[in-house]
């Protein structure tokens, strides 16, 4: 297992690396000139051919990517608009969107999961279709105007809940919540079908016979096998919540990495964009690790070689 | 016994109250159960309280009747704690170790701590044996358990099942369509034909003296090495549509001593000799 662990985390490098020349060459490629947003409308073509040279913009692009690739590991690399290493920039917000992130994907799997158990159990019956509709109601609404109706009735109106900013736990409730529904609405899905695939299987009936109340039946056999299928799921949605959370942060101006990517991108802040995107997927590739390493857990016919 | 999708398994399930309401439900009939009379009336909770410590069941195909996620010995203890919440942790292990000694599993202290996916088919099957009698119940039923197995294990399986019947002193209502099985096994038959019971004798006089047309045509289809013929005997005909059954006998239709009432009245199950019964106006006519 432990080998299998060290196996997956070598494979990290030649992931990150690809997301590297991958996030470089897109934004390279992308129109926009960094030194002309650094400098403004005025900046007379002697301050931008100074700028460039400043930030070595002027080099060849393979040159670029290299520059970029040893400035992310030396710690050195700056950001063009704050002019402070990049790391000091992103990491402060990425923790924020990682806190966010993990906030709603516990919420996600309580709501998801218990309304996917109770939809299969009592298949059929109003509880069943009130679930459905919920789950896909919840899965097709836009996120910024699901967080803006929750701030209009809890901010606005009821004054219960701080529209926006962080600071306190209460701060964390509408914007996790609204990041979550969506994957609550997948997470229930999936539980209602596989739990509804693991309730005909004939170790159900054993359980059954045996005397056990449908309560143990249910939480006890059946969930733990459902759960094999949603733990992938969760997995690739808390990766999902990691890169979607922009929306949600600009409804409830929540200072996270989200937010700071869209502003470098606007900006062409190329160090900054870049670093954040290898982060993100360093992140999603472990968040598929744990997954896997989970699957282990839950199912014993799963097994690991290294 | 009887055929594939004659009834068999749902009457033994309905009898555990394991069949899934809805979309199942029992319109008819008692299921009486020593003192604890008719267990239709019982609630779900008193039915808990029986299965698995009163009445028992193996099923037909070890490989997918055990959890894959938890351990064989796991599984055993957890019909002894649900009927014996007080029983130490030491005395548990004890008792599914000694469980599985009788059944004859290789390796028991081992095997207690093994996966299902782990053990072969024939393990599995002893593993499910051992959780059936692990309360002493005074009922086991045992749904084809061999039907899934090789034969070398089958017999294995069907001679252990009878010495354990004996040591337990538990009835054992065995569901088969093997009549073999049935010959080495039984003490009396029950013959199913499309959802009810035909005949019900000693197995001595059902195979000697089979009364019902559609008892001796399934024994008469058995080939024999000691004959040589061109073709196999058949029941002509096919089974009733089991969504529109045809009023009167449901066996009419297949039937070469058919009379004039089999098409009108449903015949019922009559003891024609001293313990043995028969649903047959042609039989209930001839005595």
């Amino acid at each position: 297992m432990l080998r299998f662990i060290f196996r997956r985390l070598l494979l990290l490098i030649p992931v990150l690396i690809g997301v590297s020349i991958v996030a470089f060459l897109i934004l390279h490629l992308a129109p926009g000139d960094p030194a002309q947003m650094m400098g403004g409308i005025e900046a007379s073509e002697a301050d931008l051919i100074m700028l460039r040279q400043k930030f070595g913009l002027d080099r060849p692009l393979p040159v670029q990517y290299f520059m970029f690739l040893k400035g992310m590991f030396t710690g050195e690399l700056l950001s063009l608009r704050y002019e402070s290493p990049v790391m000091e920039v992103i990491w402060p917000r990425l923790k924020n969107t990682l806190a966010l992130a993990s906030v709603s994907i516990v919420i996600a799997v309580l709501i998801g999961v218990t309304a996917g158990v109770l939809s299969a159990v009592k298949r059929k019956t109003w509880m069943d279709y009130t679930a459905t509709v919920f789950a896909l109601l919840g899965i097709s609404m836009p996120v910024f105007w699901w967080g803006l109706l929750l701030m209009l009735l809890f901010s606005v109106k009821l004054m219960w809940l701080p529209s926006g900013g962080m600071g306190t736990p209460l701060h964390y409730i509408l914007p996790s919540i609204v990041l979550g529904t969506a994957s609550a609405g997948i997470i229930a899905r999936m539980t209602r079908s596989s739990m509804l695939d693991v309730l005909r299987q004939d170790y159900i009936t054993t359980a059954t016979a045996k005397g056990l109340s449908r309560r143990l039946v249910v939480g006890r056999h059946a969930l733990r096998n459902a759960m094999i299928p949603t733990v992938t799921v969760v997995g690739l949605q808390f990766g999902q919540l990691l890169a979607g959370a922009v929306l949600t942060e600009t409804v409830f101006s929540w200072p996270g990495v989200g937010r700071l990517l869209v502003t470098s991108i606007l900006a062409r802040d190329y160090p900054v964009v870049q670093t954040s995107l290898v982060l993100i997927a360093a992140f999603f590739v472990l968040v598929n690790l744990a997954v896997d390493v989970l699957y282990a857990v839950l199912d014993p016919r799963v097994r690991y070689h290294g | 016994m009887g055929e594939t999708g004659c009834g068999k398994s749902v009457t033994a399930h309905s009898v555990m109250g394991l069949i899934p309401v809805p979309p199942g439900r029992i319109v008819g009939g008692t299921v009486t159960f020593g003192k604890h009379g008719n267990l239709l009336d019982l609630k779900e909770e008193e039915m808990q309280k029986l299965r698995g410590k009163e009445m028992s069941m193996i099923f037909q195909d070890p490989m997918s009747s055990l959890n894959p996620v938890f351990t064989a010995g796991f599984q055993v203890e957890e019909a002894i704690v649900t009927h014996d919440r007080h029983i130490s942790k030491k005395d548990l292990l004890s008792r599914v170790v000694g469980l599985f000694k009788k059944v004859n599993i290789s390796d028991p202290e081992k095997s207690v701590h093994s996966y299902p996916h782990m053990l072969s088919g024939g393990m599995k099957q002893r593993v499910m044996i051992a959780m059936g009698l692990s309360c002493g119940p005074k009922l086991i039923i045992a749904d084809e358990p061999t039907t899934a197995l090789d034969v070398s294990i089958q017999a294995q399986i069907l001679t252990l099942l009878k010495k354990l019947q004996k040591e337990e002193g538990s009835s054992v209502l065995l569901i088969s369509h093997d009549l073999g099985v049935i010959a080495a096994m039984a003490k009396n038959v029950a013959v199913m034909y499309a959802g009810s019971i035909v005949e019900y004798a000693p197995v001595s006089d059902l195979f000697q003296q089979p009364m019902h047309p559609y008892t001796k045509g399934l024994l008469g289809a058995i080939p024999r090495l000691d004959r040589d013929i061109e073709r196999l005997a058949v029941i002509p005909g096919t089974l009733p549509n089991l969504f529109d059954l045809p009023e009167g006998c449901k066996f009419r239709e297949r039937c070469s001593e058919a009379l004039e009432i089999c098409a009108s009245v449903r015949p019922r199950l009559i003891e024609i000799e001293p313990g043995h019964e028969v649903a047959c106006h042609a039989c209930a006519r001839d005595r």
